[in-house]
């Protein structure tokens, strides 16, 4: 199996963890998440990622979800990319979340991959109108 | 091949909570199973196929099995959306 983990600015990994947990009626394990506020020592978060990814089963890969690509949380990772089956995504919503959990096999590449495409493919113009 | 039309009747549609408890039964099935609403047909085993339907209350679906199990997917799945995906309304 695939593990996830959130690093984000503030709370939206937390929400976003939580609400995919209600999604699949919390029959699956909470994803963890890392929360980057701007008051936080970079050096303490880097030990807390750590920390976490050394305690996720992740005999499969590893994804990394974060939210905005070149802002701190996703700049800390840089530190972590050499790591051997980790990808690290930008951009996560729900959509993408929900897709992650969903996604079936032990396949890293093709999981990252179904990953975004869920969450493009979910960003468009709702039209209730017919 | 089985066709049975359904009317979604609980208040919420086809929305995240509801799609995940479909997702899960569909994929206890070996046959190809199909929701269909206007022109559009997505794969139940995928959950946000599921979401991207934007089904609503009193929308009409229609659901296709086709393979070994149909018959028991099509009552199953059925009987899920008439017991309001078993949130009571």
């Amino acid at each position: 199996m695939v593990a996830f983990l959130l690093v984000t600015h503030g709370e939206i990994g937390k929400s976003l963890s939580e609400s995919a947990y209600q999604v699949f009626n919390k029959k699956q394990k909470k994803i963890e998440y890392v929360s980057v506020n701007p008051s936080d020592e970079i050096q303490e978060i880097k030990k807390i990622i750590n920390q976490k990814i050394k305690l996720i089963d992740k005999k499969n890969g590893l994804i990394i979800f974060t939210d905005i690509i070149g802002a701190t949380p996703s700049n800390i990772l840089k530190d972590f990319s050499n790591k051997i089956n980790l990808k690290i995504i930008s951009g996560v919503n729900l959509a993408m979340l929900i897709k992650a959990i969903s996604s079936k096999g032990n396949d890293l590449n093709k999981i990252a991959s179904e990953c975004q495409e869920s969450a493009i493919e979910n960003i468009i113009e709702v039209d209730f109108s017919d | 091949m089985i066709k049975t039309k359904i009317k979604i009747i609980n208040k919420l549609g086809l929305h995240a909570r509801a799609s995940s408890k479909l997702t899960e039964l569909a994929n206890k099935f070996k046959c190809d199973i199909r929701i269909k609403k206007d022109n559009e047909e997505i794969d139940p085993k995928n959950m946000m196929d599921i979401l991207m339907l934007a089904a609503s209350y009193q929308d009409e679906v229609q659901l296709i099995t086709n393979g070994i199990d149909e018959v028991i997917a099509s009552k199953e799945i059925e009987n899920l959306f008439l017991d309001y995906f078993g949130e009571g309304q």
